[in-house]
């Protein structure tokens, strides 16, 4: 679910479950749009309850599109399982997750 | 991109590695006994052997578990984990060899077979506690008293005897480790996840710091693969481990991806290596290898400003002029580096130049080479037809040479299927020793003719059979020491496996020098159970071969080895289905030798092609006695039976044409294929003989699996389909339509 | 577990995500005597000209062989035969359809004689009625539905009922047509059908054209 704040012209999204390579391609396809990258994107990981390489590549290739787009994407808030596949691949600052609240104990 | 594949490929080298271990530990145990015997002059020799044995089993062990850790399979890690303690023991002389620690290491392996076979049928945890239990506190008898309670993974850093001196700088105790990681393209979809990679190198030690590296990866969608890998890592790692284990940790994606790793304390020149290896800004890498912690800053500046100052690849020179190292080191520290491009580790390539340099390839693959290579055989056939009939010579003549050079194309790849017989032989030993203990019987298993390569698909349907006739002969064949004794044999009983190639087909020989074959019994018992009649007149061959038939069983009492409710018929019936045959040859109170001659693949078949009608039929040369034709007068059809008196012997035979209930009027002038299936033989009878050929045998599918008489199909040069006729259904579908004891 | 993500109206689904859909929407369309049938395109793999069938004896008469394509050995069937045991005559447009049926041992290609083949058609879900439940030349779990097309209807087959290699395979086991025909000495027995049945000359010559070396 993209929504478009129209007041902030910010775009909203939740990505949730599981980010792994056995939904890698129903996601990416979900997330490519032609106009991703327009508009500065807030996105919330705080439900996504496991995440893999391909879910942390795909995050990557996120920030890259909005960085080409000179546009902010923020993580708003993060799960535990977020943080964590983050913090191994030593990203957290790439995605500026130090200070981003840790959603305790997530959907499932 | 499933899971399986990873998986699939642990559990097969998982399988080979055990294997090897049940080998190398049988070998020990022969050590044992030959060095308890004569302590003599070839003990040093025998040392040397030893250790060798005993760190491959080592590995081994160390590998099954290495690679457990990388999938999470806690359970098996757990389990090799305790193995591998004791080796380790073993191996630093902390502990001493016996046989009934070799009992327990065998049955420990078993085990970890079990685990192994439970996984690949998707059981991921414990199947057999109890005995994992055990086993483990059996092992831990073994283990000197200051060491029971040994928590930590235990891996010596002594192993690494064979490393140039340039590694030996400063691998001892603790250091800083950099790892290099760029993972290839298919990793995610081959079920190799990055993360779990690091998340057991966690287990292994601390991770400093991760840098992920994605230049490889497109900043927009449309040249974006979800399901394509692009990451690498810059891993600045602390561990106590050795090179070995930390190599192991890689050891399943070595192959495609890039893994470098640069020991603690090494020169500056493996790093700047590095920096030039990988094709990256050199400053940026630079700048993540002391983000790492693996490089100070000034050592990144010495180190880039020594590569400025010389040509890209004069690496050697660097370290030559730097005046620190001398020049074979250096060569050393090349041939090292050389290696680790290749992404392989010193020992690999040990084992791998030992075997030939093998490369891994799944069947399927080699099928379809295959399969496009029969394709590419039956159009140039075609070609070939083309271009005579042209009557252009020179299109003719590159014709016919672009043929000659597929078939020897067709040729090599048939090849590529065959594997040596070696494998199938060793793992007699353990049956050997297993089953003679149980019977106690003293036997050795000395194996010849074991490169003899054969088919794959052959090797895998002999296993049962051969199994099943070498434990016949333990059972039935040797005697006990006693009985030997008694006859003035030597105790140890000799069993041989053998095989050698012979005229297009395989020979394997079993060869016992026991009791051998009481031909008198058998008849009688032959008799008693009605499979002959008394006043049958049969050669000692025949009596022999009497012994396959149904229901006979030679042994008074069914011992629980070999009457495992397959009879010896059932092993004759599979080595015919593969198109082979058995025959025996026995001396009484000498020994038996069984021979099978087997053909080489299953994949190609000589034939004979015929026709009746317009349809084109091959019939498997080997089972062909002669082809004749047809005397009308010859042949006689009464009472649904049809025969023809063949040189004064009484020939049943059956028209193809009216067994395949074709329509038309038969021809003038018929032929008859004399075929032959075990003793018995028939004439087919067909319209026309065209001759031999070789042919690729493709399957006819499901749809045809209740199809008797026919086994397969066969693409011709004009692109026709030919069935291939399957003789011994045949016969049975013909002898089923004829009154009794006609075929014999 | 849920997919993760709720999909956005206004920027998403571009066109790949129709396709797939709309895929499955479409049919191709032949004749066999006088019926109209269609088999779903993500079924169909091939058209083939029609081309010499080399014979498997000993089979029931609606399997009528195999032929070579590029290699692999794909088994016939006479799909008139099936229906109502009338085998198909072989005509200048006949044609050679290879289908892909899924059956308990996973996928396998079977090919299809027809009489012509159409075209390839697109029926909307909402076109389609389910099959009667009587009054169909052809067996009803044959019929996957009747989808309207043009104010007539044509017979959407399942082909995995049509073709389920299983039942085929039974029914050779069971039938004793296979039987009768292996006895050297019965005398010839004449199916019903037989009269209909060019014989394999006439196959020849009307289809030579685009085998021969």
């Amino acid at each position: 679910m993209f929504n478009l704040d129209n007041s902030t012209m910010i775009w909203h999204a939740r990505l949730e479950g599981e980010l792994t390579i056995y939904h890698a391609f129903e996601l990416y396809q979900a997330l490519s749009s032609a106009n991703m990258g327009e508009a500065p994107l807030d996105l919330d990981l705080g439900q996504v309850s496991l995440v893999d390489s391909s879910g942390v590549q795909l995050l990557v290739l996120l920030k890259k599109v909005f960085a080409r787009h000179h546009q902010e994407l923020r993580i708003v808030t993060c799960s535990e399982a977020v943080k964590d596949a983050v913090g191994l691949f030593g990203l957290n600052g790439f995605f500026g997750l130090t200070a981003v609240p840790v959603t305790k104990g997530t959907s499932e | 991109m499933s899971m399986d594949a990873a998986l699939i490929t642990y559990v097969e080298e998982c399988r080979e590695l055990l294997e090897q271990m049940e080998g190398d530990l049988l070998a020990l145990e022969r050590g044992l006994d030959t060095s308890d015997d004569s302590t003599t002059e070839t003990e040093d020799d025998n040392e040397i052997a030893w250790c060798e044995l005993i760190n491959r089993i080592f590995r081994s062990a160390h590998t099954v578990k290495g690679s457990a850790g990388v999938f999470g399979l806690d359970h098996i890690v757990e389990f090799t984990h305790e193995v591998e303690t004791l080796l380790d023991q073993l191996r630093e002389e902390k502990i001493t060899l016996t046989s009934s620690l070799i009992a327990t290491l065998l049955e420990c392996k078993d085990h970890c077979l079990d685990l192994i076979e439970c996984l690949a049928d998707g059981v991921e945890e414990e199947s057999n506690p109890q005995r994992a239990e055990r086993l483990v506190n059996e092992l831990q008898t073994f283990s000197p008293p200051a060491e029971k309670d040994n928590q930590s993974f235990a891996v010596s850093e002594s192993n690494n005897n064979e490393s140039p001196a340039i590694e030996r700088l400063g691998n001892n105790g603790s250091g800083h480790w950099h790892i290099s990681l760029r993972f290839h393209a298919e990793a995610l979809r081959e079920g190799m996840d990055p993360m779990s990679f690091l998340r057991y190198l966690q287990k292994l030690g601390q991770i400093v710091s991760v840098v992920t590296v994605s230049n490889e990866m497109p900043d927009n969608f449309e040249k974006f693969d979800p399901e394509a890998c692009y990451l690498g890592f810059e891993i600045g790692f602390v561990s106590h481990e050795s090179k070995q284990t930390i190599e192991d940790v890689f050891e399943f994606i070595r192959d495609d991806s890039q893994v470098r790793i640069i020991p603690p304390f090494a020169e500056l020149e493996s790093y700047l290596s590095l920096i030039s290896e990988l094709d990256q800004e050199p400053r940026r890498l630079g700048e993540i290898l002391v983000e790492c912690g693996s490089l100070t800053p000034e050592e990144l500046e010495q180190a880039l400003a020594i590569q400025s100052s010389k040509p890209q690849h004069a690496l050697g020179e660097i370290l030559i002029n730097r005046g620190n190292t001398a020049p074979q080191v250096v060569e050393a520290a090349i041939a090292k580096q050389a290696q680790s491009t290749a992404g392989r580790s010193q020992n690999e390539d040990r084992a791998a130049s030992k075997d030939g340099g093998t490369l891994r390839v799944e069947a399927d693959r080699v099928d379809e080479l295959i399969n496009l290579i029969g394709e590419l055989v039956i159009s140039g056939a075609s070609t070939a037809i083309h271009s005579q009939d042209s009557n252009n010579d020179a299109l003719t003549e590159s014709v016919s040479t672009l043929n000659e050079l597929i078939e020897e194309v067709r040729d090599a790849s048939m090849r590529l299927r065959m594997v040596e017989i070696g494998a199938t032989f060793n793992r007699f030993q353990r049956v050997v020793r297993d089953v003679a203990n149980e019977l106690g019987k003293q036997v050795t298993l000395s194996i010849t003719g074991a490169d003899t390569e054969l088919d794959k698909t052959v090797v895998e349907k002999i296993g049962d059979p051969l199994m099943h006739l070498v434990r016949n002969a333990l059972d039935h064949g040797i005697e006990s020491p006693a009985e030997r004794e008694a006859k003035g044999k030597p105790l140890n009983g000799q069993l041989k496996l053998n095989a050698y190639h012979d005229s297009g087909s395989i020979v394997i020989e079993i060869i016992d020098d026991g009791a051998g074959l009481d031909a008198e019994r058998i008849r009688a018992k032959a008799i008693e159970k009605g499979l002959i009649d008394s006043t049958y007149e049969l050669n000692k061959e025949d009596i022999y071969k009497l012994i396959f038939a149904p229901g006979f069983s030679t042994a008074d009492a069914v011992t629980n080895l070999s009457g495992r409710g397959v009879g010896m018929d059932v092993v004759r019936n599979n080595i015919v289905e593969l198109g082979g045959r058995i025959d025996i040859d026995s001396e009484q109170g000498k020994g038996t030798k069984l021979t099978l001659h087997l053909p080489l693949t299953l994949a190609i078949i000589d034939g004979f092609l015929v026709g009746v009608e317009e349809s084109p039929f091959v019939i498997p040369l080997d089972s062909i006695r002669e082809c004749v034709e047809l005397q009308q007068d010859d042949a006689v059809e009464k009472n649904g039976r049809q025969y023809m008196n063949l040189r004064n012997e009484v020939l049943p035979f059956v028209r193809l044409r009216e067994l395949f209930g074709m329509k038309t009027e038969r021809p003038i002038r018929e032929n008859v294929v004399v075929v032959h299936y075990g003793n018995q033989k028939a004439g087919i009878v067909v319209d026309r003989l065209h001759g031999e050929l070789q042919t690729v045998i493709k399957p006819l599918g499901q749809l045809f699996s209740q199809l008797q008489g026919i086994g397969g199909s066969s693409i011709m040069g004009n692109g026709e389909v030919a069935l291939i006729l399957d003789i011994p259904t045949l016969m049975q579908l013909v002898k089923d339509k004829q009154p009794h004891h006609v075929i014999h | 577990m849920t997919l993760p993500i709720e999909k956005a109206t206004a920027d998403l689904t571009p066109q790949q995500k129709q396709d797939v859909s709309e895929e499955a929407n479409q049919y191709l369309t032949f004749r066999l005597r006088d019926e109209m049938y269609a088999i779903g395109i993500l079924r169909t793999k091939e058209i083939l000209e029609y081309r010499p069938i080399t014979q498997v004896p000993m089979m029931p008469d609606f399997v009528h062989g195999v032929i070579n394509l590029r290699g692999a050995v794909v088994p016939v069937i006479d799909l008139a035969m099936r229906f109502d045991g009338a085998r198909t005559k072989i005509r200048k447009r006949s044609c050679i359809v290879i289908v892909e049926v899924e059956g308990n041992n996973g996928r396998q290609d079977i090919s299809i004689i027809v009489d012509e083949v159409s075209e390839v058609v697109s029926i909307p879900a909402e076109e389609i009625e389910p099959s009667p439940s009587f009054g169909t030349r052809i067996r009803t779990d044959f019929i996957a539905g009747m989808g309207k097309l043009e104010g007539d209807f044509v017979i959407i087959l399942a082909v995995d009922n049509v073709l389920s290699v299983d039942e085929l395979s039974r029914l050779e086991g069971s039938g004793n047509d296979a039987h009768a025909k292996a006895l050297p000495f019965e005398p010839k027995t004449q199916s019903p059908d037989d009269e209909d049945q060019p014989d394999s000359d006439t196959m020849h010559i009307e289809t030579d054209s685009d085998t021969d070396q």
